[in-house]
């Protein structure tokens, strides 16, 4: 197949035709084949033209968009009559003369002016020079290039390359890919490509790592376990200049579940527990973005400014006033659930109707919402004032951060996805994140992003992050089945676009029109790990496939790594205590949490977490108060004897 | 309507079923065109300008067609030297040459009868018409110098080259009857053929009553409710040293081969009834390149 390729790029492939009803143009030309040439929807082309202008050959290199066959014959009817009727019938001695016509979208002109019409001329299939001329790498190759994936056509095998400066910013920014659900295309190009930017991004652009949200499935779990990789894979991982390794610096965030027993992740395995850490939350960290919990119709603005009076002069400091009765400090839900009860005590004593021009039912309904939130949020937002969250400030370079949200409600992963994309804003606004461009991967940006339904905080960040992030620093690469049903402005404002196989009903809407039919065609039968590929570089779409990502796929790893069972509760803490002395038991724990509260035992477990203590048998064991140690009761003794002693066999002693 | 000399084999026209055609073994197609425009008048005389070609197109194993060697192509003024006086003839020659291209003496063959400008026409386009002869058989001597062997068809006579008579592959198909070459009193079956049937093979007599080539009338599609021409062709081929049974045979060969060349049927061709598809493919090749 080499062989034959290389004589195709010897050959000519085509020329160059021009009718008056089918003519050339500066942007588009024609040209034919013969039948057997190695030529299809996307193929580079060359273009020699003939005639010197402006004293340069003009060369034009263009993209196939459209091909067309036909034959001498005038009707169908031909075809009938000269087999007699029968589809099988008669011999035909000679092949009709057929043409195939192609269609191709100009990519560039050499030079770039005069632009005229394309001229007649020979046709060429692209070489690994003419790919990168025809794309513009030129500009970039060897000093901001990100490998996107291989085109292949006609033998051709050359790399495409994104501009870093125009998909991690500052000239243009953000990635978004489209396809349907099932192939494990979107997730696996979006690993391929952090595996790619990874190992290209240029040390002078700065340090670069990605916070990924996995919102439902397996795929993102398995980030730092290699993959068993074909030939073919692993030739193009070669070609591209990628290692074929997983990523080395990977951390897993997970919230624990609503019954406190466990992290809610299938990452649950205890071979893969090195880089998982509890993803827990506070009352300070979430009154800051309650309002992504909070129901807008509900908190009016009364409330809002009653939530925002606690926020800003209640939590966390010391307060004081007549109403409570003296000094309080509230750290947690429950010491803010302690401080309305006292002060909606005190109103009623002084029966008062306003707090500090706050009314009484407002008072209620912010605690009654508020409060609540520990109980809606479970297992992410705590009672204590215990904290897990992400490195802020120590991000490292070429690290990525998984924050599985797939078992959460919807309240919780608003909550969660509002509060990181602040925070990492926060940071690269002061320039202290850790590294200077942060990528937040999102998928089902249908359901995030959604182009009607109503306002949500989510929709806004993620508005926000696609107009304003790339002067951050913060990269939006998202994914959804639907581009047509994300909002225009988030994709819009995607530099690079990727897209997958697509679904019939989705290439119908107007936003694919701009597509020929073939395109489209081709585009709802793409492979696996086939991808169409919009960048500014390039004036036409471009076809590339990219390898199988080289880390383990969410179904191996399910596979390999099974999730562990549900635990009775005491197996489940002994598991978590076992990452910092694995030669604790369940009989010492069951000793030693005898007579204690699951609720105190879960807050002991998250302070040995948070603290990872040298002595982790002695620094848990110190949390719980000292308890009188059980003891054997003695046997009754019997004082009093009794009345009267049963007499021969009356039962009743009578 | 002109009668041909002829000597029936056997002594009367029969009806021959041919075999049902299993294949086709033709190689080459040979045809030539001609196009030609009146350019100007030179004191009456009309300036014919000329373009005959001639081509053979190969079919390859899969069934597709590719010219065999380079066609035969000629550009020419065609003119009257005698009435535009040697003078004229050879101003205008001179202006021709140094453009590269020939003037023809129409008068070549014939002396010029009539001074009237339709006939002086019809004699230019009888001397392109011979031109273009002259180069079909010209292709068609190379090619059996090439491979005498090998199955052509020819579209026209094959009777102006010795060498083409020659070759046993060699067919000539002509598709028009101004020459009969049955008596009157066998045209009523010439006519009555039904489709897939030929005539007994008829042999062509020179002027000295010389064998000269065989002939036989074939129906390619049936003529029912049709012009009586409709899908008859006349087949020759040169005469072999071999006896009247082997003639039939090879004419029940050859006709299987020409009845298999139906299919792709000819249209947007006026003549598809009697013109193979590989036939119009070489005209329009021709008229491409021409």
């Amino acid at each position: 197949m080499i062989a034959i390729a290389a004589d195709d790029v010897r050959r000519p492939l085509g020329r160059v035709v021009a009718t008056e009803r089918r003519p050339n143009t500066p942007h588009e030309f024609h040209f034919w084949t013969a039948l057997d040439a190695n030529v299809g929807i996307g193929t580079i082309v060359r273009v020699d033209g003939t005639v010197v202008v402006n004293g340069h050959v003009p060369q034009i290199y263009g993209v196939v968009m459209e091909g067309q066959s036909w034959t001498d014959m005038l009707s169908p009817l031909d075809d009938v009559l000269g087999r007699d009727g029968q589809p099988d019938g008669g011999l035909v001695a000679t092949q009709r003369t057929e043409i195939r016509l192609y269609t191709a979208s100009v990519l560039r002109h050499i030079p770039d002016e005069p632009l005229q019409p394309v001229p007649m001329g020979t046709v060429w299939l692209a070489d690994d020079h003419d790919i990168a001329l025809a794309l513009r790498m030129d500009g970039y190759v060897g000093r901001t290039a990100i490998p996107v994936g291989l085109y292949r056509s006609g033998g051709t095998e050359s790399p495409v390359y994104l501009d870093a400066d125009f998909l991690l910013g500052p000239e243009a920014a953000h990635l978004n890919i489209t396809g349907v659900s099932g192939l494990a295309t979107k997730t696996s190009a979006v690993e391929w490509l952090l595996q790619s930017i990874f190992a290209h991004f240029p040390a002078d652009k700065g340090s670069v790592a990605a916070v990924c949200f996995n919102v439902k499935g397996p795929d993102l779990l398995y980030l730092d376990q290699p993959a068993a990789l074909a030939a073919d894979d692993l030739a193009m991982y070669e070609k591209l200049g990628v290692p074929a390794e997983p990523f080395q610096n990977v951390q897993y965030y997970a919230p624990y579940d609503a019954a406190l027993r466990g992290l809610a992740t299938i990452r649950s395995n205890e071979a893969l527990q090195h880089n998982v850490q509890p993803l827990t939350w506070g009352l300070k960290e979430v009154l800051q973005y309650a309002v992504t919990l909070l129901d807008r119709e509900d908190i009016d603005a009364k409330a809002d400014a009653l939530i925002d009076f606690i926020t800003d002069r209640v939590v966390g400091q010391k307060f004081s006033d007549p109403m409570l009765g003296g000094e309080m400090i509230v750290h947690t839900f429950a010491d803010l659930d302690q401080w309305f009860r006292t002060l909606l005590d005190g109103l009623e004593r002084k029966d008062s109707q306003t707090w500090r021009t706050h009314h009484v039912a407002t008072i209620r309904k912010v605690r009654n919402r508020l409060v609540n939130l520990a109980t809606r949020c479970a297992g992410l937002v705590t009672d204590g004032a215990d904290v897990s969250d992400l490195p802020f400030g120590t991000f490292e370079d070429r690290s990525v951060h998984v924050l599985d949200v797939a078992n959460l409600e919807e309240d919780a992963q608003g909550l969660i996805f509002a509060r990181v994309v602040s925070k990492l804003r926060e940071h690269l606004e002061r320039r202290d994140l850790g590294v200077n461009h942060v990528v937040v991967f999102v998928d089902e940006l249908n359901k995030y992003a959604p182009s009607d339904g109503p306002e949500t905080y989510v929709r806004r960040m993620l508005l926000d992050i696609a107009e304003r992030g790339r002067y951050l620093g913060m990269v939006l690469f998202s994914a959804q089945q639907f581009r047509s049903q994300v909002h225009k402005r988030v994709v819009g404002n995607a530099g690079t676009a990727l897209y997958g196989r697509m679904d019939g009903d989705e290439l119908a809407t107007p936003g694919y029109a701009v597509l020929s039919p073939a395109v489209r065609t081709k585009l709802s039968t793409l492979d696996k790990g086939q991808l169409m590929v919009r960048h500014p570089h390039f004036t036409q779409p471009v076809f590339v496939r990219f390898p199988r990502p080289s880390v383990l796929t969410g179904r191996l790893g399910v596979e390999r790594f099974p999730a562990a069972p549900l635990e009775e509760f005491d197996a489940a803490m002994l598991r978590r205590l076992r990452r910092f002395d694995g030669g604790l038991t369940l009989d010492w724990l069951r000793s030693v949490i005898a007579l204690v509260d699951e609720p105190d035992v879960i807050r002991a477990v998250r302070a040995t977490e948070r603290e990872a203590p040298r002595d982790a048998r002695s620094f848990f064991s110190a949390q719980f108060r000292r308890q009188v140690a059980p003891r054997e009761l003695a046997a009754p003794q019997a004082l009093v004897q009794p009345l009267a002693r049963p007499v021969g066999d009356d039962p009743y002693g009578f | 309507m002109q009668h041909a000399a002829v000597t029936i084999l056997g002594g009367a026209v029969r009806v021959c079923d041919v075999p049902p055609p299993a294949h086709t073994t033709f190689e080459g197609f040979l045809d030539g065109i001609q196009r030609s425009t009146t350019i100007a008048y030179v004191d009456g005389v009309p300036l014919l300008h000329g373009t005959a070609a001639a081509a053979i197109r190969a079919r390859d194993a899969d069934g597709r067609m590719i010219t065999w060697r380079a066609p035969q192509i000629d550009h020419a003024i065609y003119a009257s030297r005698v009435l535009l006086g040697d003078a004229t003839w050879n101003d205008i020659g001179a202006i021709l040459d140094a453009r590269g291209q020939s003037l023809y003496d129409s008068d070549d063959a014939l002396p010029v009868t009539s001074r009237h400008p339709s006939s002086l026409l019809r004699q230019a386009l009888d001397a392109l018409s011979r031109v273009r002869n002259d180069l079909e058989r010209a292709v068609g001597d190379t090619w059996c110098d090439a491979h005498p062997e090998r199955p052509l068809y020819v579209d026209g006579s094959v009777r102006t080259s010795h060498a083409m008579m020659r070759s046993p592959g060699v067919i000539g198909v002509v598709k028009s009857h101004a020459t009969l070459y049955v008596p009157d009193d066998a045209l009523g079956l010439v006519t009555a053929l039904g489709a897939g049937q030929r005539t007994s093979v008829i042999v062509a007599l020179d002027a000295a009553d010389r064998p000269r080539f065989l002939t036989w009338y074939l129906r390619l599609r049936s003529a029912a409710g049709r012009d009586p021409f409709f899908g008859l062709i006349r087949v020759e081929c040169g005469v072999r040293d071999a006896d009247a049974r082997e003639a039939e045979s090879h004419a029940d060969t050859a006709s299987a081969w020409l009845l298999a060349e139906r299919s792709p049927i000819a249209r947007p061709d006026a003549r598809w009834d009697v013109m193979p598809y590989a036939i119009r493919d070489c005209e329009v090749y021709l008229r491409a390149v021409a």
